[in-house]
């Protein structure tokens, strides 16, 4: 092994190594086959426009505290349909100001808007967490859209939290 | 000392001995970070409010990250001799990216990605001794395959799926892919599955080479194919309920259950190990067969958290956090190190202390599953009626188990990282017996063998 004279040793029949270089290439060009289809299957819908949201979001690390569908951070609330429970102002409000262990954040205008924009695009994919009796367990599309208000469960819950 | 034979009279050369000091050291501030993430997160507002989670998340990951790729090389470089100068070329940036990333992120300067934390203009300087591992382990290609063509086609295999992974991870910045959420989704846990398996098929497969004196044949066809089916495939259960397409959740299930097979076999081994006469062990075999345990908690864990039903419930909490720790800590950083002692050796009275630590290591983590359960399910429950601060307010007086577990860890680590270190740049002398060798097989097969010995 460790002389490079051995390198062509008699005593390994080279259908061996042949097998074994054959089972490692298998696998790569699966791999890439596979990383084709997920590219070329995955594909909704992308607007250029949308990029700069996404840049604010990575930018911040927004993901270090919050989740998006359930991946990301724990320590903050999971955003994917912040929009529609709780609204654009009130995300405004709290990256602005802070709340609990989140520390303000000083976005221009253009960001905040870019970052809401962003999230709301989120939040017309899907529906996470997942609400009411047995849910889907493939998840759930959801019916609405963007711009949607708040339900009156969420804005009563955020009263409560404002008054404490 | 004592260490493996195979690698009595040998120099272990510094620059190997650099890469699993360096390796060992990441995992500690790793495990330092994850300490002050956890007393962030369990404890009130006020406390440490000065804190930035948004770079010490980052920290964590990022050294946790590193350590395994250092623990890779330097098992790989330990087990082949590579050209020196590639071997300290590939050193030399490793340290210098971990260096330079660390420094970046602590200065808040991220992706903002998922564990691939540093910016992606430092990619290709960690990219480029990849590349270097796969030149090296193509030129020793005879030598390893004939030593072991099982472990050689999984550390070849693994690297190269790092090497892929880690560049589909950076597909985000083409505009067509970071434009669209749920292609970015799809496609970023695509290449973070493929990075990860990468690590562990990699870690195993130098694990084999360094711990099994007989060679280990390929396995049958069908498992191969299964094995690969089930590593191309499970990505898709780290989001069953996002929009990705619905035939990458079905194979995404399927490979996930097939995953059973090998539940079943590290299961079989680990019964074996536990059989072992307790003269025969060396100090490294106990982290070897923590190990093993900690593979058959992932494994079943993991099957456990894919069916579609539970995964509503469990997606999301500390229960998937302690799939990771236990795996990444449980699996990877003892196989590391029981590596790394076996390499560099480790003196007859330190034993003591590798094994204490390890046990340690052991209880917190089985700790953390216990006590991080029920809230996690409560969580699960709670998540479809109510809003986050509601949860919040439910979860608090559990989180102060992160912390409190957390410093035990922290502990167990430090006994058995602070003897690696101060071992490292020893000259390992004496050999022990061939029985005790034997004692830290990891394969059912060769563990037959010593037992009808």
């Amino acid at each position: 092994m460790e002389n490079a004279q051995d390198r062509n040793s008699p005593r390994m029949p080279r259908s061996v190594l042949a097998r074994t270089l054959r089972r490692v290439a298998i696998m790569l060009v699966a791999y890439l086959a596979v990383s084709n289809l997920v590219v070329w299957s995955s594909a909704r819908d992308w607007d250029r426009s949308q990029a700069e949201g996404h840049e604010v979001w990575r930018r911040e690390n927004c993901m270090a505290c919050h989740a998006v569908f359930g991946l990301g951070g724990h320590m903050g609330a999971d955003l994917t349909n912040v929009i529609s429970r709780r609204g654009g102002p009130y995300v405004e409000a709290v990256v602005r100001n802070g709340l609990n262990k989140m520390p303000a954040f000083d976005l221009s205008s253009q960001e905040m808007e870019a970052l809401i924009e962003y999230l709301a695009r989120i939040d017309a994919l899907g529906e996470y967490p997942l609400k009411g009796v047995r849910p889907p367990a493939f998840g759930r599309q959801k019916e609405g859209g963007l711009g949607q208000q708040p339900s009156p469960a969420a804005s009563n819950e955020l009263d409560r939290e404002e008054t404490n | 000392m004592s260490g493996d034979p195979q690698f009595e009279g040998r120099v272990v050369p510094t620059a190997v001995r650099v890469l699993a000091y360096a390796a060992v050291s990441a995992f500690f501030l790793s495990a330092l970070m994850g300490l002050t993430a956890a007393i962030r997160l369990g404890l009130p507002a006020d406390w440490f409010v000065n804190l930035p989670f948004q770079r010490v998340r980052p920290l964590h990951t990022l050294f946790a990250f590193m350590g395994m790729i250092l623990g890779i090389f330097a098992l790989a470089a330990g087990v082949f001799r590579f050209r020196d100068w590639s071997l300290k070329l590939q050193t030399s940036l490793l340290i210098g990216f971990t260096a330079l990333a660390a420094i970046l992120v602590a200065l808040g300067h991220f992706s903002g990605r998922e564990y691939i934390a540093w910016p992606p203009y430092l990619m290709p300087f960690l990219m480029a001794p990849l590349v270097l591992l796969v030149i090296e382990l193509w030129r020793v290609r005879p030598q390893a395959a004939e030593r072991s063509p099982e472990a050689f086609w999984l550390l070849f295999t693994g690297v190269g799926l790092l090497l892929f992974g880690l560049a589909e991870t950076q597909l985000y910045l083409l505009p067509a892919i970071g434009g669209d959420p749920v292609r970015d989704l799809t496609v970023q846990w695509h290449g973070l599955d493929a990075v990860f398996a990468g690590i562990n098929v990699s870690l195993y497969g130098a694990a084999v080479f360094f711990l099994e004196p007989k060679a280990k044949p390929l396995r049958p066809l069908p498992l191969f194919s299964l094995a690969g089916f089930s590593m191309l495939f499970t990505f898709g259960h780290h989001h069953y309920v996002s929009p990705q397409p619905s035939f990458l959740k079905v194979l995404a299930l399927i490979a996930s259950l097939i995953a059973a097979i090998s539940f079943v076999r590290h299961l079989q081994i680990y019964g074996k190990l536990l059989a072992r006469n307790s003269e025969e062990r060396p100090a490294h075999f106990f982290l070897l067969r923590s190990a093993e345990w900690w593979t058959v908690v992932a494994i079943g864990s993991g099957i456990v958290f894919a069916i579609p039903q539970l995964n509503l419930y469990i997606h999301g909490t500390y229960l998937v956090v302690m799939h990771a720790m236990g795996s990444m800590i449980g699996i990877n950083v003892f196989i590391i190190l029981a590596g790394g002692f076996a390499m560099v050796g480790y003196r007859e009275n330190s034993a003591a202390n590798i094994r204490l630590g390890a046990r340690l290591v052991n209880y917190s983590l089985a700790g953390l599953w216990v006590v991080l359960a029920v809230p996690s399910l409560y969580r699960g429950f709670l998540r479809l009626e109510h809003d986050f601060p509601v949860i919040e307010e439910a979860m608090r007086p559990y989180l102060w188990s992160f912390p409190a577990l957390g410093l035990v860890l922290l502990v167990g680590l430090f006994l058995v990282c602070f003897e690696f270190l101060g071992l490292c740049f020893e000259e390992s002398s004496s050999a022990v017996s061939p029985a005790r060798l034997q004692g830290a097989n990891l394969d059912e097969n060769v563990a037959g063998e010593g037992e009808k010995a």
